[in-house]
């Protein structure tokens, strides 16, 4: 269990400048919610986390400070994430995607990458599939699979390598009212058994309802940070969302 | 100096002719999304055509020759542009038009066949005698200060800058111009606007090809004609049109002829000088040309905003089963063992080729990179292992083992760059690189054997030697080592590296996210790949006991891909397959020999690859478990195959709606 701490992270794509100079600190054991208008730069914010983005400032996990390593080792460090699009892999099953996140997949030395692929049957992955209600799917690839699945197949695979901070962008997209509160539930599982959770959403009954505090994002920069309910009250981020810009 | 200077002027014709295909390839590319390598060969086609027209009067179609009165020069070359033109519109409307929605790897892969398709025509149509072109432009000496320079150099830089300044004209103010630059940026959002991507298709097709066969003609008397060197200008084109960033013509052009001079300036240094390399030293500035642009630029050139599917054909559920793999190997024995004479020279040809076949599936169907470089790793370790085998006293598994480690490590740095670039981009890198080794390494005869061959002695096992040929001792060491690689690339696909080749094939960045090493998997695979292509190279020497640069063409490279594409790309047995079809394999060979095609066997299995590119996209192998499936499931007539998801969902509402038509 970890930290996440972010240091006046920039980022700016041409002339647009997506994130500017934003510190933000994700509690250990904690999850947070991180929200904001389209456009406003969440996904900038995790893309620049785990590497998918050049960006100025510093990011540190815990004490250690990732900002110049390759994705890949951010995610083996145990920064782990999920991808607003899903990126599943569409040529393998969805028991296959979820195995690739396992950690031993990857942590080893090169020898043990020409041992076998683990079948689908170990239990670590049969339960999570199963607690997911996915061991019905595990043998279909994600294209014979609903919207709703596929999310929750994006989660798994975040999931079974047993992050340390875990980033999740909009999870909730494509799941109905009822299998959203559910993920709320199974979020704040995953607190409680010891990761540090950091969830865009545009879903605010699922951010002010399951989250210990709230970070808002707009133009780019923090706007306000606080408890659901501090941020509810906060008359910036009503003024962003009602669409009349920012007070500043 | 001014002697270099008018070297430069001199490699004015060259230049012009890297220009012009180069704003071919731009303008193939924005309109239609096709990286069109086959326009050298569509200039060398018609400069053949125009050939024959002024020097006998003929009039040589594909299909039919007709007798001319003598006509103009005017209306000789204008006849010939009508000819390139229907070419052109034929290759886009019975080729690239069935599959505008098709990978950018297919788009290549029948490109290739519309080269191969134009090159066994030229080969079967115009017998090699007079090929010479009359000069066209007036080439009378010009002298400027010190400098002697024909005219006609002149002539064709302004001739194509003349183009290029008119495709620019009608980009920025005409309609059609600016609905190109529309459809590149987002095809659907343009066809909403009303503009019909594939008339603008069609009609890149029409100037790309008129372009390429006007240069044919005008600059074939400075350059001669050769089906396959005139083919290969695509390579510097494709150079400076990625100079040009796949979009700018004006770019492009000046790239183009700047390159030009430059090759020509080394030609004259490498006269001068003679501790310079004495061959193919301008051959491999393409190739600079290309990394030095793609790594200062960042190597990502403008993605076009298409609908096509970036996929390769699906992998297999399953797997090989070991069963299958034991019957080949039987089915291969009892065939050395039956065949005999050229059948098992044809055999034994295959079984090298499956092995080609088996690192292009590695890199391309697993890994999902493109090289079109593949036989420049065989013909690496193949020239290794002659150099050693006759200039060392190395005992038997030492040079082979050299020459494939070589190869390897060949195939891993050919991989750096794969690290930053990919899809189709990737794909040209490997072919210039593949240009330039063959040009530069294996033509030069102080490294190989140059045209004369390099030599391979038999190969000795035990103090007994296997013969080489057709020999059943060699045919049976040659499937040995094959089938012990095909049963590496199966089991290779059920490990972990496998897994994590099919995960950054099917999405990097979410492979990255899944911890994956995508530098080290990418790298390891590339390096496999080329080793087995360098055991190829080295059961190819020991097979033909000589070799020689025409033996690794990058043109073998490319009808490799085209035919491994073809047998089913994401599996081993399209390997197999593959092995069978690939030219003066078995397939082909008793082909040859049952249907007498004789000199139309190229023209033949050209046009047949491109059948079948537009008819199965899947590939044999796949279409062949396909059938199986259906097979199994007939004769399990009761339990039908259950089907699943979304297609049982659909299968529902059909049933439904009969339920309810009949009712
Ligand atoms: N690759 C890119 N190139 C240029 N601009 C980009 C790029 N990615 C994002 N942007 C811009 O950066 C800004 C922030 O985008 P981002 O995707 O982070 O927003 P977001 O908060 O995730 O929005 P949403 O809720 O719609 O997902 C936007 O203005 C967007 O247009
Ligand atoms: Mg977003």
């Amino acid at each position: 269990m970890s930290s996440l701490a972010l240091r006046d992270l920039s980022v700016t794509f041409g002339g647009v400048r997506a994130l500017e100079g934003v510190s933000l600190e994700v509690a250990e054991g904690t999850l947070t919610g991180l929200i904001g208008p389209n456009g406003a730069g969440k996904t900038t914010l995790l893309d620049a986390c785990t590497g998918y983005v050049a960006a100025r400032g510093e990011v540190y996990l815990g004490d250690r400070r990732l900002d110049n390593l390759a994705p890949y080792r951010r995610a083996r460090a145990g920064l782990v994430r999920t991808f607003q699009s899903l990126d599943l892999f569409d040529d393998l099953t969805v028991a296959e995607n979820v195995a690739t996140g396992m950690p031993g997949e990857t942590n080893r030395r090169w020898w043990h990458q020409l041992r076998r692929m683990p079948s689908a049957d170990i239990p670590v992955l049969h339960d999570l599939l199963g607690s997911l209600g996915l061991d019905g799917v595990a043998d279909l690839l994600p294209g014979a699979v609903s919207q709703g699945q596929r999310a929750l197949v994006a989660l798994a695979r975040a999931l079974i390598a047993r992050p340390d901070v875990l980033l999740l962008d909009e999870p909730a997209a494509g799941l109905d009212t009822h299998e959203s509160e559910e993920l709320g539930r199974r979020l704040r599982g995953v607190c409680e058994r010891g990761t540090t959770v950091l969830l865009v959403e545009h879903d605010m009954g699922l951010v002010l309802g399951n989250c210990d505090h709230v970070h808002v994002l707009d133009g780019g920069k923090q706007l306000a940070s606080g408890t659901p309910a501090e941020v509810r009250s906060d008359p910036a981020v009503l003024a962003a969302y009602l669409g009349e810009g920012s007070p500043s | 100096m001014i002697e270099l200077l008018q070297f430069a002027l001199l490699g004015l014709g060259a230049g012009t002719i890297y220009a012009a295909l180069g704003t071919g390839v731009v303008l193939t590319y924005q309109a239609a999304g096709v990286i069109n390598i086959s326009l050298g060969a569509m200039g060398m086609y018609i400069g053949y055509t125009y050939a024959f027209l002024r020097n006998e009067n003929l009039l040589v179609l594909p299909i039919g020759t007709f007798s001319m009165p003598v006509l103009p020069v005017w209306a000789a070359i204008l006849l010939c542009l009508a000819i390139a033109m229907l070419l052109g519109l034929l290759a886009y409307a019975l080729v690239f038009r069935p599959l505008r929605a098709a990978s950018g790897l297919l788009k290549l892969v029948a490109a290739v066949g519309i080269v191969m398709v134009l090159q066994s025509l030229a080969v079967l149509r115009f017998p090699s005698t007079s090929a010479s072109v009359p000069p066209i432009l007036a080439n009378d000496p010009l002298h400027i200060g010190g400098l002697t320079v024909p005219w006609d150099r002149f002539l064709l830089a302004a001739a194509v800058i003349a183009v290029a300044v008119l495709l620019w004209a009608m980009t920025r103010f005409t309609r059609t111009g600016l609905a190109m630059r529309a459809v590149a940026e987002d095809e659907r959002a343009a066809m909403l606007l009303g503009h019909s991507p594939g008339r603008l298709s069609a009609l890149a097709w029409l100037g790309s090809s008129a372009l390429a066969g006007l240069l044919g003609i005008l600059a074939s008397p400075i350059t001669g004609l050769d089906p396959v060197t005139n083919s290969l200008f695509v390579v510097p084109a494709l150079a400076v049109a990625i100079v040009g960033r796949l979009r700018s013509f004006g770019v492009t052009v000046a790239a183009g002829i700047a390159l030009g001079m430059i090759q020509s300036v080394v030609l004259k240094l490498q006269g001068d000088y003679s501790w310079l390399p004495q061959t193919g030293l301008r051959d491999v500035l393409p190739f600079l040309v290309i990394v030095v642009t793609l790594a200062v630029g960042g190597g990502r050139l403008p993605s076009r905003g298409t609908e096509e599917d970036p996929r390769l054909p699906a992998v297999p559920r399953g797997g090989t089963k070991p069963i299958t793999v034991a019957a080949t190997l039987l089915a291969g024995v009892a065939l050395i063992l039956t065949l005999d004479g050229p059948y098992r020279t044809a055999l034994t040809t295959s079984v090298v080729a499956v092995l080609v076949c088996l690192g292009i599936v590695v890199v391309t169907g697993m890994l999902g990179q493109i090289s079109l470089a593949q036989m420049t790793f065989a013909g690496a370790a193949g020239f290794v292992l002659s150099n050693l085998t006759t200039h060392t006293h190395l005992p038997f598994p030492l040079p082979p083992l050299i020459a494939v480690t070589l190869a390897v490590l060949l195939g891993v740095g050919v991989a750096v760059p794969a690290l930053r670039i990919r899809g189709v981009t990737l794909g040209v890198v490997t072919l210039g690189l593949a240009v330039a080794v063959s040009e530069f390494v294996f033509k030069n005869p102080d490294w190989t054997g140059g045209f004369g061959g390099s030599r391979v002695p038999e190969l000795r096992l035990f103090g007994v030697g296997l013969g080489g040929g057709g020999d059943v001792g060699f045919a049976l060491f040659a499937l040995f080592t094959v089938t012990a690689c095909a049963v590496g690339v199966v089991w290779l696909r059920r490990t972990r590296l496998g897994g994590q080749m099919l995960t950054i094939r099917a999405n990097e960045r979410a492979a990255a996210a899944a911890g994956i090493n995508i530098a080290g998997v990418k790298l390891t695979g590339f390096g496999i790949a080329a080793g087995l292509a360098g055991t190829a190279g080295v059961l190819l020497g020991y097979q033909q006991e000589s070799l020689a640069f025409q033996n690794f063409d990058v043109f073998v490279s490319l009808t490799y891909v085209a035919v491994v594409y073809l047998a089913g790309i994401s599996r081993v047995s399209g390997a197999v397959i593959a092995g069978l079809m690939a030219p003066g394999g078995l397939v082909y060979y008793a082909l040859d020999r049952w249907l007498e095609l004789g000199k139309y066997n190229a023209i033949v299995s050209a046009i047949g690859l491109l059948v079948a590119l537009v008819t199965t996209p899947g590939g044999v192998a796949g279409e062949l478990d396909r059938q199986m499936r259906w097979l199994a499931g007939r004769r399990r007539r009761p339990t039908v195959p259950e089907p699943s998801g979304e297609q049982a969902a659909v299968l529902g509402e059909e049933t439904e709606r009969v339920v309810t038509r009949t009712t």
